[in-house]
């Protein structure tokens, strides 16, 4: 009997070993869409060659660049910092690499994970600042958290700033319930 | 009946009991699930601090400790309860114990079984001692006119049918195994054949080998004379009533033998059963009666009782939080903190198991020691009852039996019976 326990509680540490990596492997594949679309990435040393600024910190695709996240380099030549802010990080970057022109975009691409839905979640002023694509967050209607460990695929702003993250369709309904404007957003 | 009757050993709230056995599972318990509720909500830690001013903070922290303090006391009432679950008399264990029943049966039947075989190899072994020292006797004679050994044989020794044995037999002996008298046998025909050919000079490998196979033959009797001990204590200790193949049973035909679905149930049974087949003191009837007079008479005594108590009580509590832990927290890694990691899942999951086990082990080993200390009890203290029921004390160990049995039928059971008291001078 001990060894029949025994036995069938090793199979389910097993199989739950198996869940939680094959749960975590999803994200991962949408990771990889990104990296397939990015594929035409430069390398570093490619890019030290070519007019660019240098990036202060380590920033995802989808990142929206603001003035704080770059400085100019000797071989800027005549970019200015003007010409990325508002834009949309194309290729990973690390803190101190270079950064072109030709890896910005316009718009984020947005590759959601399997079972996963896009929610615009509004921004208030100062949440865009700290805010930014491929962090995680726990949004909070009340007391407790409503939704936790979301990941931000992307902050758009226009005449206001929503972040674009990805959840699950139970919680959306969750959020449906709540109002939005009210949420408070703690970043992990 | 017994355990639940147990329970009226520990003291009061506030007590050793109260502490040991009931608030420090309980924090214990708490601490484990705050620990792993932590890494998922990280706000758990700013809760407490949240309360704004003196008076709230005073509120808050009152109406924890009171909570925590209630909660300790509800759980040193469900003591018994928690005991008689562990036994498998209600509970998981009872409704499971179709699969358990079989588990207790084995073992108990490979007790016994071990018992027959040693007492069986024993008195094989006592049976031919004699021969086989005789037979190493005249081989030993015979082997002064045989030639000597060659000069390789030290060298080839090991590999010879009477080296591989003797180093078997030695082998055996120097790790405290059971020799079996078929082992012995063999060596004794290996040997003598070797002493019938070869020359055993004084201190060479042929005269040690039959100085240590005869010491071997001597260990051997003991060795199993310490199994049987160790066999019966097993048993005694371990599991109600007495081996099937035990003469005159005491107690007749009754339920002695009838077992529980757990090992705890089991030591828990062994007690009650210990009393009944010695004295025929049934302790469902006599423990209240018993502990009033070890309360006034014997203090130290009811003192070390009630020790052993709080380390059965404590073990008890533990062992359902840890599997109330254990079964809890991985599925609810896996289907509701979905953030959680394989590493989390994995420490929860070994952390709780081995918990689980080692508490269950600690209250198995804690309730054999309070059982020893509960039998000791009766044995010294059971005279104390019959004075304070105003009774003459037996004549003798028939009579004895004869009283309790009476005694109890009485007591418990209603039953007619006349005894004469014995009047203060």
């Amino acid at each position: 009997m001990n060894k029949l326990i025994a036995l069938f509680w090793t199979a389910f540490l097993l199989w739950g070993i198996w869940k939680i990596e094959h749960r975590q492997s999803k994200p991962a594949s949408s990771t990889a869409t990104v990296t397939h679309a990015t594929s035409t990435c430069l390398t570093a040393a490619q890019k030290t060659t070519m007019p660019h600024l240098v990036a202060r910190h380590d920033m995802g695709v989808n990142w929206l660049i603001s003035v704080s996240d770059l400085y100019q380099s000797p071989v800027s030549a005549g970019l200015a910092l003007g010409d990325f802010t508002g834009k949309y990080v194309g290729c990973k970057v690390s803190a101190n690499d270079a950064m072109v022109p030709s890896e910005l975009k316009t718009r984020p691409d947005l590759s959601l994970a399997t079972g996963k839905t896009l929610y615009l979640l509004p921004l208030q002023h100062s949440e865009k600042d700290w805010l930014n694509a491929g962090k995680h967050v726990d949004l909070f209607p009340g007391p407790t958290a409503a939704v936790s460990n979301a990941e931000v695929l992307a902050v758009i702003c226009d005449s206001d700033c929503v972040a674009a993250v990805q959840l699950t369709p139970s919680e959306i309904e969750v959020l449906k319930l709540t109002n939005t404007l009210k949420l408070r957003i703690i970043v992990r | 009946m017994l355990s639940g009757f147990l329970d009226s050993i520990k003291s009061q709230f506030g007590g050793k009991s109260y502490w040991l056995a009931a608030m420090l599972p309980l924090v214990l318990f708490l601490a484990a699930n705050i620990l792993v509720l932590y890494g998922h909500f990280p706000d758990l830690a700013t809760w407490l601090p949240k309360a704004d001013g003196l008076d709230q903070k005073t509120l808050l922290y009152s109406t924890l400790t009171a909570t925590l303090l209630a909660l300790a006391y509800v759980l040193s009432i469900m003591s018994s309860v928690m005991l008689e679950a562990l036994e498998g008399k209600i509970g998981p264990f009872r409704w499971t114990s179709s699969l358990l029943y079989g588990a207790q049966a084995h073992t108990l039947r490979t007790i016994d079984r071990d018992y027959q075989s040693a007492r069986a190899l024993q008195r094989e072994i006592k049976d031919e001692r004699t021969n086989w020292e005789d037979r190493l006797d005249r081989s030993l004679r015979v082997s002064e006119t045989a030639p000597a050994l060659p000069g390789s044989y030290p060298i080839i020794w090991h590999f010879t049918a009477v080296g591989r044995k003797m180093a078997y037999i030695r082998f055996s002996q120097r790790r405290g195994r059971c020799i079996n008298p078929e082992d012995l046998r063999k060596a004794v025909n290996v040997l003598t054949e070797a002493l019938i050919r070869n020359k055993a000079i004084r201190q060479s490998l042929l005269s040690n080998a039959v100085d240590d196979l005869r010491s071997a033959i001597t260990y051997a009797l003991d060795r199993y004379q310490f199994e049987i001990r160790r066999l019966v204590h097993l048993r005694q200790t371990n599991f109600p009533g007495v081996r099937p193949t035990a003469v005159n049973q005491p107690e007749g035909p009754s339920a002695n033998s009838i077992l529980l679905p757990t090992a705890m149930g089991n030591i828990g049974r062994a007690m009650s059963t210990y009393t009944l087949m010695r004295y025929q003191l049934d302790l469902d009837i006599f423990w209240t009666r018993l502990q009033n007079s070890l309360q006034k008479d014997a203090k130290d005594y009811y003192a070390v009782l009630q020790d052993s108590k709080v380390q059965v009580d404590c073990a008890v509590t533990l062992f359902w939080f840890s599997l109330a832990f254990t079964l809890f927290w991985p599925p609810a890694l896996l289907w509701w903190l979905i953030d959680s990691t394989v590493r989390e899942f994995l420490l929860v999951s070994v952390v709780g198991s081995v918990f689980t086990v080692v508490s269950y082990i600690l209250a198995c080993q804690g309730y054999r020691v309070f059982a020893d200390v509960m039998r000791s009890s009766v044995d010294l203290f059971r005279f104390q009852i019959l004075q304070a029921l105003h009774l003459s004390l037996p004549y003798g160990s028939e009579e004895e039996r004869d009283l309790w049995l009476r005694l109890g039928g009485a007591t418990g059971f209603g039953n007619e019976e006349n005894f004469q008291y014995k009047h203060s001078p």
